[in-house]
């Protein structure tokens, strides 16, 4: 009898496992589910089920990928998902229209900048508390400052506080103390710079400048950014907990300074694989299906009608682009470098990686970001005029090249490929060289990749952000561009001085005329819109300005209808 | 046709004989035109091809015949424990005038072991090696008597001393690979008769003991045998052994009796010639050095027997008759039945001498 | 007893120390590093050989690994490069789950794998026996991965049964237990069949079968013991097996165990919790073979008895 039960278990198992292999996952026909009756005033409703697990009624689910290494805004330069949440900066980039930004004070109620542009004077919040109940003052902006050059911290943001007067001795661990900073009192402190530093408000708004707790964070020790309960800040969440590989998790604080966040909390579980995610999406399991952390599962959503009122997109202000390495030849070659350019079909990469969802790019400077030069000369998509550039330049029968590509970014490889066949069209050989991520991080700090395609999206909106990351001299080699043409490289160091915000503009468009389009120093692609999923149940949610997967997720009207 | 007929008669008069038989002594077993061919993808094999076999009581019946003649397959078909692709096709198998070819499966077990028990030729193999010996003969008994475990195992410490097994207490706890193969096959011997069977199937017993073992074990079996109201059929290919220790004999040869006296008869009388043959490869203590003797030739293969009689390709006296025809079992007095042309004048009794 | 277990302790010492060593030579051998790989896109080229210099990463690599080795011998694995936890303490937290998730896959790997067997060889080519097998041959065949999703979406997504992911109570590790489990059950399934008919072809069944006894006494109580026998063996084999599946099966299923952190360490080069979680996986494989070894004798008396 017991043989006789088991024998039909297993047999129904094996009948539902043929019958699973019939429709595979990665399968284009929308899975069929029951329509549910459409609000009133709403759009149609998806018919995504609500399934949320007992004490998630009120906290909006998300994704992050890979795992923060830390949730210390010092120690980490990409994994900002809590760090947004949990501290607040001297200033917010809030998000104002799609792909717009503005300054607004935060812990600084307002600032003064002396004449010459190098002091700059904060007046403190003065009702702000720490999630541990301490108060805000200056002593902890003074300790941020300071703990961020300290050898011992490992810090990896330094250069947001190197502008400052003294950062080279506390950096070299000669003092502890920063002289460029000076308390004037407990809500007034004054900051001196070494040379005028144009984006220097803006750079204060980047994650990486949370406000840190001096007496919290002096008692955490390593556990800092590691411990939930010991990671302190001033934001409208505090950290709640983390489970290694699994979910971070922040909840409101009831002491927050300013109005209270709707949501209860936010959620980010840790999911690596594209298919799991979208499973969970559609399953009800997230609010928001990130599509960054799953390109390959873009095309299924925005086909499906279904999904088309879940859809929430905003402009990335960033670009992708292509580079090749200078010190490799032909690439000195500024005809060579010309040719490239106008082998690019921008529109139809667009087209072919992002159904459309894009805009073509001429520069460096995205849309979005101060500087952005809407009258950029376009440089056209002109295989014959590039031909003629290579024969000129010796290669009428083209030459060998290689791109190099990072195997775990499984959406790099389809724009890889399609850009080696634009390539192959005016007559180069191209090999792609998958390497795995180390490797590829690797062999681009030596200044050895040959040539690959990547992204940049802007941490704070500046100009800065942009040029003098792949051109100043430094940068230029460890991201394998070796750009040489020491004079414009010094001209983009001695820009960050500039303080005018016309002057500013003007040089940085000079700058990307001379850089981008006359020295052909890279090769500018397109910008994407970064597309969100949205449960039916989460309301009023708007990308982060700069299009970043983590964002500033504190404004009116985001909240959960249940 | 004719020879349907022949057989026919011949059946005929084995009846008539066992009923006569059967008035003097009682018959523990009675195997009549016994059947069992094996159905393979190549054709029918009739392993045992209309085999009849009497064993009365308390008596120690061999049969003997090279391998590959039937003798094993006879005595599974008794169990019913003839491997696929086998089966019985005819015939009938009386125990204690019990009727059990066509008897259920659960009917056949409460037979095997109880009234029915076997000693196979490996004494090594043919006990589990990841149980203890006494365990496994206590199950020989658990499994037919309404017994407790410690009933059981003081009756399998009896049994053991009955088949002279030294140290019987410590023995039961004693794994097969413990013990050596005379003594394994004490075992073999205890589990076949702790339940006191009325017939023990003897398969080879000896054939993988040495010399001075051997004998050891005869003697037990003659010894139980008589203590016992047990029968014993021993298969064996060994004369010596048969004359050792057996009251009748059958000669087996490609799934057919070819020939069955007493077994003093057969050793004075030896009539067919595969017998001689037989008798003949027993070595002889007296002529040293002599070459033992090997019938020539190989046993038959069944799927494709010769015409006539099954011996007739490797006998010295065949005769065209034999290469026609397949002979009767003749009777020749004395209880002695020979299946050869050569014996056709002397049937219907008279003696030989 | 006693003293064979600590011979194979003291054996597992220069095995680890090997396997370290080895890692440690192909780490070293392999392209990239740690602190590009940690900083990625946001590259700051000055602050490069400050991190190299603190990790010690520029010290040869001997010293590096005799640091290591000294540290690891006094109980410190060191701190992960990435995560900058202490190892120890990550591998602790992160067992757990995966332990869990491979003791319920043996469990359904066992539950299903040997009655399959079983039953596969008492009916031996028949439709069951075909079921049973060509099932099992999927479960061997179909990666980890594909049978993963393939059921995630099948029972979580598509009938909604089960939930996507997640380890929170039993009902969350069945389909992963299943997933992990199908293809030992299908490697036991068959073992289990091939080792029974091979069994029931000894003199000792027929000898069973004569005692009278019934059949399933005779396959369960006769044959079984016999045929297990190799299969505890593999079972041994089958906990690497199962802790390699885990590292799939538990980033589908958004469990947090060790496979995950294995997979990120060797992904971001992070030595110490890649050097940390090998050595463990390594232990826990010997720890299994020497329990499979123990197992094997206490089961068959012709090893226990020496």
């Amino acid at each position: 009898m017991k043989k006789k039960t088991l024998a039909l278990l297993l047999t129904v198992l094996f009948v539902l496992g043929a019958f699973a292999g019939c429709g595979s996952p990665a399968a284009s026909t929308p899975p069929a589910t029951t329509p549910t009756a459409p609000a009133a005033t709403e759009p149609a409703a998806s018919g995504i089920p609500a399934k949320v697990a007992p004490g998630y009624e009120n906290i909006m689910r998300m994704v992050t990928n890979p795992q923060p290494d830390t949730c210390d805004p010092q120690q980490t330069t990409e994994f900002f998902c809590v760090n947004f949440m949990i501290f607040n900066r001297l200033a917010e980039a809030v998000t104002t229209g799609p792909g717009k930004t503005e300054l607004i004070p935060s812990l600084a109620e307002k600032w003064e900048i002396s004449e010459d542009a190098l002091e700059y004077t904060f007046y403190l919040r003065k009702d702000v508390k720490f999630h541990n109940g301490n108060d805000f003052t200056a002593e902890d902006v003074k300790y941020t400052f300071e703990r961020m050059l300290w050898p011992e911290t490992g810090a990896k943001n330094q250069d947001f506080v190197d502008p400052i007067v003294g950062s080279d001795e506390v950096m070299a661990g000669t003092t502890k103390e920063l002289s460029g900073v000076t308390i004037v009192d407990d809500y007034t402190i004054k900051v001196k710079l070494k040379v005028p530093f144009g984006p220097f408000i803006a750079s204060m708004a980047a994650p990486a400048m949370g406000i840190l707790d001096k007496e919290a964070t002096e008692a955490a020790g390593k556990d800092f950014g590691l411990a939930a309960d010991k990671t302190i800040g001033t934001g409208p969440y505090y950290f709640d907990k983390w489970v290694l590989n699994d979910e971070l998790l922040v909840k409101r604080f009831d002491g927050y300074w300013d109005k209270q966040p709707e949501l209860e909390g936010i959620s980010w579980k840790i999911i690596s694989d594209a298919e799991t995610m979208r499973m969970m999406f559609e399953a009800g399991e997230l609010d928001v299906f990130d599509t960054e952390f799953a390109l390959s599962q873009l095309e299924y959503f925005t086909n499906s009608p279904k999904y088309a009122n879940n859809i929430i997109s905003g402009d990335r202000v960033g670009i992708l682009y292509l580079t090749f390495n200078q010190q490799i030849k032909p690439f000195d070659d500024v005809r060579v470098r010309k040719a490239l350019q106008m082998a690019m079909d921008r529109q139809g990469l667009v087209d072919a990686l992002n159904g459309g969802r894009g805009t073509p790019r001429y520069g460096i400077f995205p849309a979005g970001v101060m500087g952005y030069n809407p009258n950029l000369p376009e440089i056209p998509y002109d295989p014959e005029q590039a031909k003629a550039l290579l024969a000129e330049a010796g290669y009428p029968d083209g030459f060998e090249m290689t791109i190099a590509h990072d195997s775990s970014s499984t959406s790099a490889l389809p724009r890889v490929e399609l850009l080696a066949s634009l390539l192959e069209d005016i007559g180069l050989k191209v090999t792609i060289d998958s390497m795995d991520s180390a490797t590829w991080f690797a062999t681009r700090a030596e200044g050895k990749l040959p040539a690959y395609t990547s992204t940049w999206s802007a941490d704070y909106n500046d100009p800065d952000n942009f040029i003098y990351t792949f051109f100043a001299p430094g940068n230029t080699v460890k991201r394998s561009f070796n750009f040489n043409n020491p004079a414009l490289s010094q001209r983009i160091v001695d820009a960050r001085a500039i303080v005018d915000p016309v002057a500013r503009e003007k040089e940085y468009q000079a700058l990307e005329i001379a850089v981008i389009q006359e020295e052909a120093a890279w090769i500018p692609l397109y910008s994407v819109q970064h597309v969100f999923l949205v449960n039916d149940r989460l309301k009023g949610f708007k990308p982060s300005w700069n299009g970043w997967s983590d964002g500033w997720y504190y404004y009116d009207g985001l909240r959960i209808e249940n | 046709m004719m020879t349907n007929l022949a057989a026919g008669r011949a059946a005929d008069r084995i009846m008539d004989m066992a009923a006569d038989t059967a008035a003097e002594a009682q018959e523990m077993l009675a195997i009549t035109d016994l059947k069992t061919h094996f159905f393979t993808q190549k054709g029918v094999v009739p392993a045992v091809d209309g085999v009849s076999i009497r064993i009365p009581e308390k008596q120690v019946m061999g049969i003997v015949g090279e391998s590959g003649c039937g003798k094993s397959v006879t005595a599974m078909s008794i169990l019913q424990l003839v491997s696929r692709p086998g089966r019985i096709v005819g015939g009938s198998i009386m125990l204690d005038g019990e009727e059990l070819v066509g008897k259920s499966v659960k009917e056949m077990r409460n037979i095997r072991g109880n009234k029915v028990s076997v000693i196979f030729q490996e004494p090594m193999t043919s006990l589990n090696p990841v149980y203890t010996v006494g365990r496994q003969v206590s199950e020989a008994i658990t499994v037919h008597r309404q017994v407790g475990k410690q009933e059981a195992r003081q009756q399998v410490v009896e049994m053991f001393k009955a088949v002279g097994i030294p140290e019987a207490e410590r023995r039961f706890n004693s794994f097969p690979h413990q013990l050596s193969g005379g003594l394994r096959q004490r075992v073999m011997i205890a589990m076949a008769m702790v339940c006191q069977p009325k017939l023990m199937i003897a398969d080879e017993p000896t054939t993988a003991l040495d010399v001075t073992i051997e004998a050891q074990i005869l003697h037990l079996m003659r010894r139980l045998e008589e203590k016992s109201n047990t029968s014993i059929m021993l298969i064996t290919h060994n004369m010596g052994v048969v004359a050792e220790i057996c009251d009748f004999v059958y000669v087996m040869y490609a799934g057919k009796v070819m020939e069955q006296a007493p077994v003093f008869e057969l050793f004075d009388h030896t009539k067919h010639p595969y017998t001689k043959g037989l008798l003949n490869s027993i070595p002889k203590p007296t002529e040293e050095k002599q070459r033992l003797y090997n019938i020539k030739g190989m046993v038959p293969n069944l799927l494709r027997l010769p015409k006539g009689c099954r011996f007739s390709p490797r006998c010295e006296y065949a005769m065209p008759e034999c290469r026609e025809r397949e002979p009767e079992l003749y009777d020749c007095g004395k209880n002695h039945k020979v299946r050869c042309f050569l014996y056709q004048k002397d049937q219907g009794g008279g003696a030989d001498e | 007893m006693a003293r064979y277990i600590i011979k194979r302790i003291l054996v597992a010492f220069p095995v680890l120390i090997a396997v370290s060593l080895i890692l440690f030579v192909l780490l070293n051998v392999v392209p990239g590093d740690p602190v590009t790989v940690m900083m990625r896109e946001h590259i700051k080229p000055e602050l490069i050989e400050v991190f190299r210099e603190r990790m010690g990463l520029n010290d040869p690599i001997l010293v590096q690994f005799g640091r290591y080795m000294v540290n690891a011998l006094r109980g410190d694995f060191g701190m992960s490069y990435k995560l900058q936890r202490d190892v120890s303490a990550m591998i602790r937290e992160a067992f757990p789950h995966t332990i869990k998730l491979a003791i319920y896959a043996a469990l359904v790997a066992w539950i299903i794998g040997i009655p399959a067997g079983i039953l596969s060889a008492v009916k031996q080519n028949t439709l069951v026996d075909r079921a049973f097998m060509s099932f099992s041959l999927m479960g061997v065949s179909l990666p980890v991965f594909w049978a993963g999703l393939l059921m995630q979406y099948l029972f979580a997504f598509k009938l909604g049964w089960l939930p996507v992911t997640g380890y929170y109570s039993p009902r969350y590790y069945i389909l992963p237990a299943i997933v992990l489990g199908w293809q030992s059950a299908g490697t036991i399934a068959r073992l289990t069949r091939s080792n029974l008919l091979e069994v029931m072809k000894n003199d000792y069944i027929r000898t069973a079968r004569a005692k009278g006894l019934g059949e399933t006494v005779v396959v369960v109580g006769h044959a079984l013991k016999n045929a297990m026998l190799p299969v505890v063996t593999m079972m041994a084999m089958q906990v690497a097996g199962l802790l390699g599946g885990a590292v799939m099966t538990e980033s589908i299923f958004g469990i947090p165990g060790l496979g995950r952190i294995t997979v990120d360490a060797m992904g971001t080069r992070d030595m110490p919790l890649l050097q940390g979680s090998v050595l463990f996986i390594t232990a826990i494989i010997i720890i299994g073979n020497m329990v499979a070894d123990l197992l094997y004798a206490f089961l068959d008396p012709r090893i226990r008895v020496e």
